[in-house]
């Protein structure tokens, strides 16, 4: 058992490498990056140069200097630079200052600086990426990911996940504080969940071609079909708007001043239920359809036969011998639910304007913040491991014939 | 191309590219599908789609209303009440019939069905798969697969039962021990009341003491070896055809126990085998604690020839098919019930296997003074057990008489048929015979002999309607033309 578990968790770690590499790429192949939204229109006034953003880029660990690597590989020539026999540069100095002198030139000889002097908004490393061919430009981008992945990588495993460009903090401090809150709203929400949606679908179950059978499937459909910003926004408009019963968002009131802890909490309440509502109505329907499915299954098994020949009464023929089966197969989605209970409902989170980590994952992500999307999805891959391994573990406790030996 | 479409149509043909059909074909598939269109009932086989919505609606209706029935709360005794036509069978059916409302149509599984289950004897019924053996016990179980599956008004299933007895607040009743004299007799007083044993009563291992500050004295209630309190009885006949489940469970499990084909898949597998014996004590026994459950759970391990201490805490997959074909027929003897229902007990176990287990069974039979009654398709397995022998084919009895009867002098031709398809060691035969054709559809089922055309023996006769039961013997009766006395 020790063995097995440490031994999935030593896989586990392979997983989270290779999650986290795939999420680096990912979200540097974004067209538009940190710095390039941030500045965008200081860069069409003018007040801002070209020569600027990169330099602030490279601050951000953002660029890719297709010069350098260019100029390295030896695909843009270069003036002034000694070489050896065998074509490479010599480096003089013993340091890439080198790289700097001289003028770049491209296959022909002709000086960049003279092709592209028409285009102003241009710097040296863009005139670069242009004389490159697709491959080679892929490469410098590949070799610049690595790099930044590298440091990013190194930091982490020091335990510094960077600072977040969005928000300043540093990214574990922001996770941390606001974790929290996503975790009250999506427990309460999944606890409800599942009082709600286990009972209907072992109902509709029993009750199948039923009119509560027929009641319950069209609710759930309605459910799965659904989109959150819509039925949010329509929640939203009936009772905030419309009928002022609940506030329209925030996790509470601002014009509570010096409040006590229980008007506090009840602010906190009141400010939640629409979110929560929303949640439970759109996440009943697909667990309740599993363990409607399931529940049908088990009931015609055998051992049903069985018990009703004992002479079991029908709710200990349900609850006692079928829910148990049932169960078996609810217990994968644990492995699902987890990252869910900490990583927040991002898009619900969104439309009532939480403060939870969802949606400060939601805005961190169209804006580009490379540490905090890393480490935000760094979290949610390690609570899926974490959450697959348990169900794996759950399942040797509710199913006897399940055993897990090495 | 032309002058082939021409000569096919001169030849009475019609001309598709690649094949060519007959006309008639033609004609007489138009007509099929002209019939399923305008939900004519003609050839059942085919059924529109229009047709089975319609069969479907009506169906929803008829189950709806078996359902209600079923499921009603304090139904009046009186309703389902009756009494035994011979006071010697512990099973009466009479006029069965069971039929499964499905959307094809309505499938007569059991159709008509009639007979007794004398005390302490074996009944075996056999016929080939579909013939309504197993629908038969299940009736008698109320297990049908509902709602689809319903027992029809009009049919009797009376079983004779018996119940402890209530006092007026629906209670049971305890016998008490009474004091025995020197020779082992019952003691009694001057007016002639027994002398009960009294004890003081005990709560959580301490005397109560009562308001004037003495222990209370109680009868002591009488046990049973297993250390289980007893109770008054009675005896009542039910007709099971219109009991309410509520009450049916309460025998159940108790006085009609049934042993499953697939011993595989018969047990739940997240419970040990202990808690699943176990359960029927709690259910069925009143006043069953967690020790006297598990000695009697013991005890029957014991009977089946399982060693229970092996087992008790054992999870069912971890036993092989015998024996847990074993545990289930311990699980049929904790209550010692009046009737065991085995069907095809034997199917899903290998040859060596299934001699131990009809062994058991029959030892088995001997020690609980009950009945069985025995489902098979085996007419070897029939031959070893049973006492009477009933034949069925296609929802209805078509031979029933003693073994012996049915052995030695086999009268309707598919019982010899039966008899024939089985292999022998002492015959030898190059093929072994198999009656030809298969059974007929069963939804819409003409009215004349079922086994009409796959029989050998058919005469004109067989195109009138369905023979009557004729009493051959006392014991022996038949249902076939070929034994009506002519008039």
């Amino acid at each position: 058992m020790v063995k097995y578990i440490i031994k999935r968790l030593l896989l586990s770690l392979l997983i989270v490498v290779g999650v986290s590499v795939i999420i680096y790429v990912l979200i540097r192949l974004m067209p538009m990056d940190y710095v390039d939204q941030k500045f965008q229109s200081q860069l069409s006034q003018g007040t801002v140069q070209k020569e600027d953003i990169e330099r602030i880029k490279e601050g951000y660990g953002l660029q890719v200097k297709y010069r350098d690597y260019a100029v390295g590989y030896g695909w843009i020539g270069r003036t002034g630079l000694k070489y050896d026999e065998e074509g490479n540069i010599v480096d003089t100095n013993n340091d890439k200052s080198t790289l700097d002198e001289g003028i770049l030139i491209d296959a022909s000889g002709v000086a960049l600086s003279e092709k592209y002097k028409d285009n102003k908004s241009l710097s040296e490393n863009d005139w670069v990426q242009r004389e490159l061919s697709g491959g080679q430009e892929a490469i410098c981008k590949i070799r610049s990911f690595f790099e930044g992945y590298g440091t990013w990588l190194i930091n982490a495993l020091h335990g510094d996940f960077g600072q977040s460009f969005k928000f300043g903090d540093d990214v574990g401090t922001i996770i941390g504080r606001q974790m929290w809150i996503s975790f009250a709203i999506s427990l309460v929400a999944l606890v409800l969940q599942f009082i709600i949606a286990i009972p209907l679908g072992v109902q509709a179950a029993t009750h199948q071609y039923g009119a509560m059978d027929y009641t319950v499937t069209v609710l759930a459909m309605m459910g799965i079909s659904l989109p959150t910003f819509f039925f949010g926004a329509l929640v939203l408009g009936l009772f905030s708007l419309k009928l002022g019963w609940f506030p329209y968002q925030g996790l509470n009131d601002s014009s509570l001043i010096n409040p006590t802890w229980i008007t506090h909490f009840l602010d906190t309440v009141h400010h939640l239920v629409l979110p929560i509502v929303t949640l439970v109505i759109l996440s009943i329907g697909g667990l309740m359809r599993y363990t409607r499915t399931n529940m049908l299954e088990v009931l015609s098994a055998d051992y049903i036969r069985t018990a009703r020949a004992k002479g079991c009464s029908e709710k200990t023929v349900i609850y006692r011998h079928a829910f148990r089966n049932t169960l078996i197969p609810v217990v994968t989605m644990l492995a699902g639910i987890i990252p869910s209970l900490f990583g927040g409902a991002m898009i619900t989170e969104q439309v009532f304007a939480l403060p939870g980590i969802g949606n400060s994952a939601y805005q961190a992500l169209i804006i580009g913040d490379v540490p905090f999307v890393m480490a935000y999805n760094l979290f949610l891959a390690v609570l899926s491991v974490l959450g697959t391994l348990l169900s794996d573990l759950m399942y040797a406790v509710v199913d006897p014939r399940v055993k897990i030996t090495k | 191309m032309n002058n082939k479409k021409i000569n096919a149509e001169q030849k009475g043909e019609v001309y598709a590219p690649g094949r060519v059909f007959a006309k008639e074909n033609f004609v007489e598939l138009g007509r099929a599908v002209k019939r399923t269109f305008e939900g004519g009932q003609k050839d059942s086989h085919y059924i529109s789609n229009k047709e089975s919505r319609r069969i479907a609606k009506e169906n929803m209706r008829i189950t709806k209303e078996y359902e209600k029935e079923k499921k009603r709360k304090n139904v009046p005794e009186s309703e389902y009440v009756t009494k035994m036509r011979d006071d010697r069978n512990i099973v009466e059916f009479d006029n069965l019939h069971t039929y499964f409302f499905s959307d094809a149509g309505v499938v007569k599984a059991v159709n008509g069905v009639s007979f007794d289950i004398p005390q302490g004897s074996t009944v075996g019924v056999v016929g080939e798969s579909g013939c309504g053996k197993s629908v038969t016990s299940l009736s008698l179980m109320q297990l049908v697969q509902a709602p689809k599956g319903q027992v029809i008004r009009g049919s009797e299933i009376r079983f004779k039962s018996t119940v402890y007895k209530q006092d007026e607040n629906g209670k049971n009743i305890p016998i008490y021990e009474v004091k025995l004299d020197e020779y082992g007799n019952e003691m009694h007083d001057e007016n002639g009341d027994p002398i009960y044993v009294t004890a003081p009563k005990m709560h959580k291992g301490k005397p109560v003491i009562g308001k004037d500050g003495n222990p209370v004295i109680e009868r002591v209630q009488k046990k049973d070896e297993d250390g289980i309190p007893l109770f008054e009885t009675e005896e009542k006949v039910y007709n099971v055809a219109k009991m309410p489940t509520e009450v049916m469970r309460k025998i159940r499990g108790r006085e009609i126990t049934m042993i499953f084909q697939e011993p595989m898949t018969s047990l739940n597998p997240i419970f040990t085998i202990g808690k699943q014996l176990d359960e029927v004590v709690f259910l069925h026994i009143p006043g069953a604690t967690k020790a006297s459950a598990k000695a009697r759970t013991y005890e029957m391990l014991k009977m089946v020839g399982i060693i229970p201490e092996n087992v008790y805490t054992r999870y069912p997959h971890e036993l092989s098919g015998g024996m847990r074909q074993r545990v289930m027929i311990a699980m049929a003897l904790l209550c010692h019930p009046k009737l065991i229902i085995a069907d095809e007990p034997t199917t899903a176990l290998d040859v060596t296997i299934q001699a131990q287990i009809l062994d058991l069974l029959r030892e088995i039979k001997k020690q609980i003074n009950g009945s069985i009654m025995l489902i098979t398709h085996d007419l070897g397995v029939i031959a070893e057990m049973a006492d009477f022998v009933v034949v069925m084919y296609a929802g209805r009895i078509i031979e029933m008489g003693t073994a012996k009867e049915i052995f030695d002098n086999p009268l309707h031709p598919y019982t010899m048929g039966l008899q024939k398809s089985k292999p022998a060691v002492n015959k030898k035969v190059d093929r072994l015979y198999s009656i030809p054709g298969s059974v007929p559809n069963p939804i819409n089922m003409p009215n004349y002999c079922y086994f009409r055309d796959r029989c050998d023996k058919r005469c004109a006769k067989c195109n009138g309607d369905y023979p009557e039961m004729i009493q051959v013997s006392p014991t022996h009766k038949v249902s076939c033309h070929l034994y009506e006395r002519e008039v």
